[in-house]
């Protein structure tokens, strides 16, 4: 300050004021510009900086519509001129039109929006008997089967566009019972083949099935072409079907009786073995039978308030009927259940006019009305749309938005009874071609898969990597240090594309033939290495005293070899005399272990290699920057080297280590390219070596480019990316921390 | 004896032993590896001798020919893989044998290896040469190979000539037209959506639509012209089982005799097929050929990689250490920049494809490029956010750099600068960044290294296996950010992974994979280079301020 002062007051002796004018302008300018660049560098650096944290808050952003609660507004409502009870009422809301058939057989085309009745027609069969049934298909192709009191069935598909019926089976009805009135009715449309099921008053059950071609857009042209199909028919004694389901492709009949019996039949049975499960429901009276989207398990809603959902079971060559879920839903009885046609949703209603939307996969109840009463109801194909209408025949359409109605916090981590499954189960399945496709979000075997594929690669890095940074960090001279650590830290620079197509390509099938000598080699490289300190030590003082702490430690690679050698040599010998075979086919045989080519060994070998740098490097500064002070102290008083280490410094340098092995952790669990290229990617809960995973990170690089935007599917793979941000992001902090109080400790010490 | 084994091991030394045992596992490891890259990447462009043999292991012994391409030995046997080529021709070009049921084992010198731009390498013995269909030159007697291949190299040369011509043609006369086309398209589109009746500009639209469809026309005539004459020679190859195929020679890459190559000659197809490898173009589901488009996807994407982080990096580094007040808040910036290093990369991918491909690429989609929808022009992976991807993924290790560079510059220059009367700014920009430009540079090259070798992301972001054309070219906008690109380190997870040809792939997989590996090695040893002689720098600096 002082100087500055007596400097200006010196220059100030010539008095000149343009020049003392300039060189104020000259400072205000200079001022103007330091504050200005300070001001626009402290802004770009902090928005840098946030934009860099953004990437969290974009995958939050992604996953947070997934908890979204589901929503119901009333778009509109109108009412029937003359209230009349509908056998079936459907909606479309692409079209914007819903349908329904009256007892009558009157079929009435309406505009979603008003009300307005936009066609109608009569449906009769050819023969001009009276309409006394209809059932709806459960997959979403809008298909029926209308049945007629003369024993004939038509089976029916509505077209929303050009607002008429159409018979892909041909307008000729087909008479399924001998001039007995339809009293129940099922239709299954699985691909290639439609079954038809009717039974009569008189008792008599019906099948007939046909094969004919199904495209997306519901029954091809073939079927009209299709041959007479194959008809059963049988009678069961004292048996009065109320309610007939077909499920699957048509395999199996399920009857509901008069008196509250419910019956399985396999279709597909000798004559006399048809009945395989039977239930009686004793207590409860079901009130609506219904089946869920891909016609796989069974809604029972009862006067009770429950819905259970059934689903048959195939043991061995038995089935039987169980029940997946229970949803107690009402303190009244149920009075209509509406399914969505290709998710696995479905709406009911109790007779006191309480409304809940579930999802039956995930056994979530996404809503809740109270004050809504029905007598029908339907569900539109997207789910998006439900109309119901009530008594007196006004009809309300919602508007549902639901639109991840198949997610579930529960179902990503707790087993689930997926339909096809004996029992809950963890299962990650994506997606199929199929339409009638259960997704299976569980993220339980991708995260295993993670902590798996981590933990056989710390299982082989940590060792190495501690040990080496030992070596490095406190027992190698400093001058060689510095050039040995550069040159095992460029192992971390190989991109992993490389380590994981080596070990694919190369390091799996060579593993595959020659297990065992991978096996030994793990137990004769260290063995070799005692045994040649052991011969040194041996060895007259001038040469062997202190081998180890300079460049003779790297002597050892002749060892190394020579090991690695050995064990190539005399594994096969050593398997052939002592499992008298291979490694591989003992282990398969004597253990039953399963093994692939591109396994947990090989995952852990290439990724272990790719993180022993990261903990190396960090773990070595961590021993190094230990005072020296410390083990020349105890060297002087006599300890081994060794002991000097053992008991001084590596208490010291244990938290540093222990952060160098969370963040290595934190590498693996984030790796992607080995684990795609080194495994099978197979989603398996499994912890033996000899079988593959699937992780998190390899499951986004596989399915994200498939998925459509804004899905559920795309939103639970974000919600993966957070995890294993969240995962990472913990496992850093933490070791920061520790290695921040190892900094403060050593400066203590 | 024993009290010293006993103290031996009361002492530890074992375990001294051990750790070093374990640097130098790992240094073998690392040696071993880069070694198996170099002989298997290298080794795939040495012409290899080809063997002819009759197989005993089937029925009717078989005759074969092919290259050794490798030999392992199970449960004590020995065999070998025979590269026998002729994809077109036999069942599977790949076949194990056992040595010892091969008979007559022989290296013919007039075998040839003939690379073909499809169906990969054929072998046989050049029998003859046909012109349009006609028989022109054979083999009678001994000399008449020698005249014969000569008569083969013509003939090839002859074709080179005719290729490059139709190249040159199809490259720029037929993608200007293309081009043209699909801009008046995109106006005409333009027009539409404006409404009104630009009644004026559609016809002019319509006689400029006329002018390139003539000029098509004429191209296609002279297009047609050059592909005959191209298919004029075929080469006659007599093959293992005895039997004459005819090869056009317009579709040989290249023809010699391996076993009849003296040392200087085996060199020079060495170097001719490494050239290859760095200057043309894959072919063959990118079996064969070269890799240029992958090198130069590479590369562009690194450079506006560096472009974009460069800067950013830098402005972040400058205010973290000179200009953020110390406290909780900027070591907490500081520790997220640190954590950023350490999230996986798929997880920036994800957030490239979600946030930069949907979200703003949509939006730009929508806003300038809506003639075009529904197909997506930035709506949709591309160089651009591939590379700004992968700038955010290397943000963290400019930031630590610049910023360790910066931390390292000896407190009393900036004190000097400051009692001398310098501003903050001046101090920055004459002194500190200008020390401070070499840590920007190891921090930029450890970005570029780590960018190049990075797969994951961009497989989401913008990584294709065959890009249509390069994304740097002589049309308008020459540089095309919405082009999808190719990448090396992505090359090599497509032929080992997704290859139809996994044994005929493994080579150049291999040879892909060394590339990628020295030059992402290069680069890391010249940042580990600067940065130590930065260090020294410094501490000279240091010292002499003291002194």
């Amino acid at each position: 300050m002082d100087a500055r002062h007596s400097q200006e007051s010196t220059q100030e002796k010539p008095p000149d004021p343009a020049r003392h004018e300039s060189r104020s302008v000259m400072r205000r300018r200079r001022r103007f510009w330091d504050r200005s660049v300070s001001i626009v560098i402290s802004a770009g650096g902090l928005g840098v900086l946030f934009s860099v944290l953004l990437i969290s808050f974009y995958l939050v952003y992604e996953v947070l519509p997934l908890l979204h609660r589901a929503d119901l507004n009333e778009l509109g409502s109108f009412t029937e001129a003359v209230p009349v009870p509908a056998l079936l009422f459907e909606i479309d809301d692409v079209a914007g039109v819903a349908l329904r058939i009256e007892a009558s057989g009157r079929v009435s085309f309406h505009d979603l929006d008003d009300g307005r009745l936009l066609a109608e027609e009569a449906l009769q069969s050819p023969s001009g008997a009276e309409l006394t049934q209809i059932a709806e298909e459960a997959a979403g192709n809008g298909l029926f089967a209308a049945g007629f009191a003369d024993g004939s069935v038509l089976v029916a598909d509505w077209n929303p566009v050009a607002l008429r019926l159409e018979f892909p089976l041909g307008s000729a009805a087909l008479p399924l019972l001998d001039g007995a009135a339809v009293r129940s009715l099922a239709l299954r449309a699985a691909p290639g083949s439609v079954g038809i099921a009717a039974a009569g008053i008189d008792g008599s059950v019906v099948l007939l099935e046909r094969n004919v071609g199904i495209g997306p857009a519901g029954l091809a042209p073939a079927a009209r072409t299709g041959s007479a199909g194959m008809r059963r028919e049988w009678r069961f004694p004292g048996l009065f079907p109320e309610q007939l389901l077909l499920l699957q492709d048509a395999r199996w009949m399920l009857l509901l009786d008069q008196s509250q019996e419910l019956l399985l039949v396999d279709t597909r049975s000798a004559p006399g073995a048809e009945i395989v499960d039977s239930r009686t429901l004793t207590g409860v009276r079901l009130t609506d039978l219904r089946l869920l989207a891909g016609g796989m398990s069974l809604l029972a809603a009862d006067a009770a308030g429950n819905i259970g959902q059934w689903l048959v079971v195939r043991d061995g060559d038995s089935a039987h009927l169980a029940q997946v879920r229970r949803f107690e839903l009402f303190d009244r009885p149920v009075a209509v259940v509406a399914a969505q046609r290709n998710q696995r949703n479905f709406a009911a209603l109790s007779d006191a006019g309480e409304l809940v939307l579930v999802n039956a996969s995930s056994a979530a109840e996404h809503l809740r009305r109270s004050g809504v009463s029905a007598s029908a109801a339907a569900l539109a194909p997207s789910g998006a749309s439900l109309a119901l209408q009530d008594g007196q025949g006004a009809i309300t359409i919602w508007q549902i938005d639901n639109e991840f109605a198949d997610f579930s916090l529960v179902a990503l981590w707790a087993p689930t009874w997926h339909e096809g499954y004996p029992e809950p189960k963890l299962i990650w399945q994506s997606s199929s071609a199929d339409d009638a496709f259960e997704p299976k979000y569980s993220l339980v075997p991708l995260t295993f898969g993670t902590l798996k594929a981590s933990l056989y690669a710390m299982l082989f890095a940590a060792p190495l990597a501690l040990c080496a940074a030992v070596f490095t960090g406190h027992f190698l001279a400093a001058g060689l240090r510095r050039r040995i650590k550069p040159l095992i830290e460029l192992m971390e620079t190989l991109p992993t594309v490389v380590i994981g197509f080596v070990a694919g390509l190369w390091l799996a099938p060579l593993v595959d033939a020659n297990l065992a000598a991978i096996a030994l080699a793990m137990l004769l490289l260290p063995g070799g290495i005692v045994v040649a300190s052991l011969a040194m030590a041996g060895l007259p003082e001038r040469f062997g005293v202190a081998p180890a702490h300079g460049w003779q430690g790297l002597a050892l690679a002749p060892v190394l070899l020579l090991s690695g050698w050995l064990a190539w040599l005399f594994a096969p010998l050593l398997e052939a005399w002592l499992l008298g075979g291979s490694l591989r086919d003992w282990l398969e045989f004597r253990w039953g272990l399963d093994y692939t080519s591109r396994n947990a060994l090989i995952v852990g070998m290439a990724m272990g290699f790719a993180v022993v740098p990261v903990i190396y490097s960090i773990a070595d500064d961590a021993v190094f920057t230990v005072p020296r002070r410390l083990s020349l102290g105890a060297l002087a008083l006599g300890t081994s080297r060794w002991q000097a280490f053992a008991r001084l410094v590596l208490p010291v340098a244990a938290p540093g280590m222990i952060s160098a092995l969370m963040i290595g952790f934190g590498r693996a669990l984030g790796e992607t390219m080995i684990v795609l290229m080194a495994t099978g990617n197979t989603p398996l809960i499994d912890w033996s070596v000899f079988t593959g995973m699937r992780t998190l990170a390899a499951n986004l690089a596989i399915e994200i480019p498939e998925s459509e935007p804004g899905s559920t599917h795309y939103r639970i793979l974000f919600l993966a990316a957070l995890l294993l941000l969240l995962l990472t992001f913990v496992l850093n902090s933490a070791a920061e921390l520790v290695r921040q109080r190892m900094r403060k400790k050593y400066r203590m010490i | 004896m024993k009290a010293e084994i006993a103290r031996w091991l009361h002492g530890g030394t074992p375990w001294i032993w051990l750790s070093a045992g374990a640097v130098t596992f790992c240094l073998l490891v690392t040696l071993g590896l880069l070694l198996l890259l170099g002989a298997r990447g290298l080794g795939h462009f040495w012409p290899k001798p080809v063997l002819e043999a009759v197989s005993t292991a089937s029925a009717p012994p078989l005759a074969v020919i092919g290259e050794v391409a490798a030999s392992e030995s199970v449960a004590g046997i020995e065999r070998q893989l025979l590269k026998l080529g002729n994809r077109d021709l036999l069942d599977s070009d790949f076949v194990w044998v056992v040595p010892a049921l091969l008979e007559n084992v022989d290296y013919p010198a007039q075998l040839a290896t003939v690379e073909r731009r499809e169906w990969g390498n054929l072998y046989g013995y050049l029998s003859g040469i046909v012109q349009d269909g006609t028989r022109v030159a054979e083999v009678a007697a001994a000399e008449d190979h020698e005249a014969l291949w000569r008569e083969l190299g013509q003939r090839l040369d002859r074709a080179a000539e005719l290729r490059r011509e139709l190249e040159q043609i199809e490259r720029s006369t037929i993608a200007e037209i293309n081009s043209g086309m699909e801009e008046l398209r995109l106006r005409e589109r333009r027009l539409q959506l404006g409404g009104g009746e630009p009644a004026v500009e559609l016809r002019q639209i319509t006689r400029q639509r006329e002018a390139f469809d003539r000029q098509y026309g004429e191209i296609r005539l002279r297009l047609l012209g050059l592909r005959r004459q191209i298919q004029r020679d075929a080469a006659l190859f007599r093959i293992a089982d005895g039997s004459e195929v005819e090869l056009p020679v317009a579709d040989i890459v290249r023809a010699y005799r391996p076993n009849d190559l003296n040392w200087l000659q085996a060199v020079g197809i060495y170097v001719e097929r490494i050239g290859e490898f760095l200057s043309a173009a894959p072919r063959d589901s990118n079996i064969e050929g070269g890799l240029l488009p992958a090198i130069y996807g590479t590369a562009m994407m690194v450079l506006l990689m560096s472009v974009i982080v460069t800067p950013l990096g830098v402005v972040a580094a400058v205010y973290l250490s000179e200009y953020a007040p110390r406290g909780w808040f900027t070591s907490a910036i500081r520790v997220a920049v640190n954590n950023l290093a350490g999230v996986p990369s798929i997880v920036y991918g994800m957030f490239g494809l979600g946030f930069f491909i949907y979200l703003a690429g949509g939006e730009i989609d929508q806003l300038f490029h809506q003639e075009a929808l529904p197909a997506p022009t930035f709506g949709t992976p591309g160089l651009l956010w591939a590379s700004l991807t992968l700038a955010l993924l290397t943000l963290p290790v400019v930031i630590v750099a610049t910023e360790e560079g910066l931390a390292n510059i000896p407190a009393s220059l900036r004190e000097g600068s400051l009692a001398l009367g310098a501003t903050q700014l001046e101090t920055l920009w004459r002194v500190v960044l200008p020390l401070a430009r070499p840590s920007m540079l190891t921090g930029l090259i450890l970005a570029v290294a780590r960018a190049a070798g990075e797969v994951a992301p961009l497989m989401l972001v913008g990584v294709v296996k065959l890009a249509p054309a390069p994304p740097l070219d002589s049309e308008f906008p020459y540089l095309h950010l919405d082009q999808q690109f190719m990448h090396l380190g992505y090359h090599v997870y497509d032929l080992a992974m997704q290859s139809p040809n996994v044994e005929a792939a493994m080579p150049q997989a291999f040879a892909t994979a060394f590339l990628l590996v020295a030059v992402v090695i290069g680069l890391n040893l010249s940042a580990v280079v600067l940065r130590d002689r930065l260090r020294e720098h410094y501490r000279a600096i240091d010292s002499r301020a003291w002194t």
